[in-house]
């Protein structure tokens, strides 16, 4: 057994145009203005039933099936031309909001960042200082050692160390790829 | 080939330092670049080997910091 099912539907609305409260409110606008009423989530243009109307973030109607077919590709046009005229203001002013929101956030992300870049120059220098005050209390020879490992380090150098009987023997090694 | 540079801290905290494997005055401008936080180098004291090839170890020098 097979069935099928035969579906006018108008998409008056697409998605996310608008948030969904004032998508609703622009159609009952809209709808206010072509004389018509929704009742039960029904469309009712002069008397006439249309169908039902499905609204989420977008608005789609279904026609009844009682709806003359003949009517139904001028009112379909009649109904997105009127809600698209409607909607361009709300979308605009729903824009401004959007991108003011988005500008606050960039500014406070940038703050941010500052905060976070500056954060970490701190705990950088007070690493460094516990690092050279234990250093400061070594021997001169292990002091040096370390301070000269650290400029090599920072230059791309890998270190070999050994202690032979002369000293402290230090390998910089810069490899070549 | 890679490139190498030997530091040996000596007892009385003199540094002794050796090259190898870099062209020419290439070890000299190594030399002072891993130094030139601690200390300007105006003249190294290069040691014979420094004349004998391009390529090996190259030079020897001492610096008192």
């Amino acid at each position: 057994m097979s069935s099928t099912v035969n579906l006018d539907m108008a998409l008056i609305s697409t998605s996310n145009i608008i948030p969904q409260d004032q998508l609703r409110r622009v159609f009952e606008e809209c709808v206010k203005e072509l004389g018509g009423v929704i009742q039960n989530n029904n469309l009712f243009l002069g008397k006439e039933d249309l169908g039902k109307l499905t609204i989420n973030n977008r608005i789609v109607l279904s026609f009844s099936s009682d709806y003359e077919t003949s009517k139904r590709s001028e009112v379909r046009k009649l109904l997105r031309d009127t809600f698209t005229r409607r909607v361009a203001i709300a979308h605009e002013n729903f824009l401004y909001e959007l991108r003011k929101e988005k500008e606050r956030l960039e500014k406070q992300s940038q703050v941010e960042a500052e905060l976070l870049n500056s954060l970490k120059e701190v705990e950088t220098k007070i690493e460094k200082s516990e690092i050279g005050f234990e250093r400061q209390n070594q021997s001169e020879c292990d002091a040096l050692r370390g301070e000269i490992i650290d400029a090599a380090v920072a230059q791309g150098y890998e270190v070999v160390e050994e202690t032979t009987s002369q000293g402290v023997q230090l390998q910089f090694i810069r490899r070549d790829y | 080939m890679d490139k190498k540079i030997n530091v040996l801290i000596k007892k009385d905290k003199t540094l002794y330092i050796e090259t190898e494997d870099f062209k020419g005055e290439a070890c000299v401008s190594a030399v002072k670049e891993l130094f030139k936080a601690f200390l300007e180098i105006d003249n190294l004291e290069l040691t014979s080997d420094y004349y004998d090839g391009e390529v090996g170890i190259d030079s020897g020098v001492e610096v008192k910091l």
